[in-house]
């Protein structure tokens, strides 16, 4: 028999496991982190109170369907802004990355965030996802329920409008 | 270079199909360094490096829709087999609709829980919460505040959260009593597990209590009655803190006991009544040398 959402130990697992996801989706949405917290906290108080009626298997992407229609009943649409912290916890192969620099390094972390804050919603989601939070295609496409060629149409068309936003922002300084 | 074949080519290579140096042969070395620098710049990044955003138990054991739901009566009553019958002066029977507390003023009081078998009887001052939805699908919790006495039918989980420590049920009859500085367990049929906040678990079986206080579970200490001394009007404590044993006169006289600097580690043995608050007092603080000074609901200790 599969697990019980209804059971503490069952949930604390499911929270443990997909908060922060759950949270970095909605903040990637709203470019607001205090409402993201909030938001994915409702998510699971849902999940709780209707743990009987959520399998296990369908918890995760339960959650995402809640977080996403808060996000849409929520008529407070501002711009989004969106800022970054660099992780304290680098794993080693992200240490290991040392590109070459093309863009001035000077101000490119500040450049950049504007240049992602200025993606088009669904793309930008899809790309965070994808980097932040090593969500692999297939998830991503399970999650916001949409195919894997989409997923993948958003994070090369994300990197691709980065590309050209940051170029423009180059040229403009020049 | 068409927009569709590069995008092919940045999700090879960022899928790590293509290697930086065929994605730099493919994209040229321009665009690919930029596309790097981004990326590389992107996977530092993290929304709040504070690993904690809230805890579950904010939401499992409050916060949530109070629920206004029927309970199930019969589930239980078809399997219930007593485990153990207890004599309590009143036995109440309650109407179970919306209900999902019970709670006690100045008399101890047997309740009939939501399975419709199970009963607990609250000391003075003692209450149990719960969520009419748990019983239904089967789990049976209960959130205590004070002392109670719990006798469990058969059947599914029963658990009792407390504030210092969660008890779960292994087929009994228990008492569990939790006071601001730590809790007390005592198991008279059966076995039960108790478990701290801090994770410490012990098993109790039966004719053996435990207390929890400063941080660990005590040695067991082995009953001598069969039912706790309460019910029969008394309080009875075996090498209890007279932390524990001031947090039960308050609850029993509904007083408030100032305890100033007195030292309330020391340990009590002893009984005193449930009905004379002077005797009791007096039963309790007069051999630690304790003077007590009476004000209306308010006693200063001093020594």
């Amino acid at each position: 028999m599969s697990k019980s959402v209804c059971e503490e130990k069952v949930f604390n697992e499911l929270h443990e496991t997909h908060v922060v996801a759950l949270r970095n989706f909605l903040f990637y949405k709203l470019g607001d982190l205090e409402k993201a917290r909030d938001f994915s906290q409702e998510a699971f108080i849902r999940l709780w109170n209707n743990c009987s009626k959520v399998v296990f298997d369908k918890a995760k992407s339960y959650l995402f369907t809640i977080a996403n229609r808060l996000f849409l009943d929520e008529t407070d649409h501002r711009k989004v802004v969106l800022k970054f912290q660099h992780r304290t916890d680098l794993s080693e192969s992200q240490m290991d990355h040392n590109p070459e620099f093309v863009y001035r390094q000077e101000e490119f972390k500040e450049r950049l965030e504007e240049a992602v804050s200025g993606l088009p919603e669904k793309q930008r989601v899809v790309f965070l996802l994808s980097r932040i939070d090593k969500m692999k295609n297939r998830e991503i496409a399970e999650h916001l329920d949409v195919s894997i060629k989409t997923v993948e149409k958003h994070i090369a068309s994300s990197l691709s409008t980065l590309r050209e936003t940051l170029d423009e922002l180059k040229d403009m300084k020049l | 270079m068409e927009k569709d074949q590069e995008n092919e080519l940045l999700n090879k290579w960022l899928s790590r199909e293509l290697s930086d140096e065929e994605a730099r042969g493919a994209l040229g070395d321009d665009d690919f360094l930029k596309y790097q620098q981004i990326v590389a710049e992107v996977d530092r990044w993290i929304p709040d490096n504070d690993p904690v955003i809230f805890d579950s138990k904010v939401v499992t054991s409050g916060e949530k829709e109070t629920p206004v739901r029927k309970l199930n009566f019969t589930t239980y009553l078809s399997i219930a087999a007593s485990v153990a019958l207890l004599l309590i002066a009143t036995i109440w029977f309650v109407t179970l609709g919306d209900q999902n507390s019970y709670e006690t003023t100045a008399e101890a009081k047997e309740f009939l829980l939501p399975d419709g078998a199970s009963k607990v009887t609250l000391a003075p001052f003692s209450k149990v919460t719960w969520e009419a939805k748990d019983w239904k699908s089967g789990s049976r919790s209960l959130s205590l505040s004070g002392k109670a006495l719990f006798d469990v039918e058969k059947g599914g989980s029963f658990e009792v959260f407390t504030p210092i420590g969660d008890v779960e049920v292994l087929g009994t009859v228990f008492e569990v009593q939790e006071f601001s500085e730590g809790m007390n367990v005592a198991c008279f049929e059966g076995k039960v597990r108790a478990t701290a906040h801090d994770d410490q678990a012990v098993i109790v079986n039966a004719g053996e209590g435990i207390l929890y206080y400063e941080g660990t579970w005590e040695d067991k200490i082995n009953l001598t009655d069969q039912l706790p001394s309460w019910l029969s009007n008394e309080s009875k404590f075996v090498n209890a803190p007279l932390v524990q044993v001031i947090r039960t006169l308050e609850k029993q006289y509904k007083v408030r006991i100032e305890t100033g600097k007195t030292n309330t580690n020391r340990r009590f043995t002893g009984t005193f009544p449930n009905n004379d608050l002077n005797a009791a007092l007096k039963i309790v603080f007069v051999p630690f040398g304790i003077t007590y000074n009476l004000d209306g609901e308010t006693i200063s200790l001093k020594e």
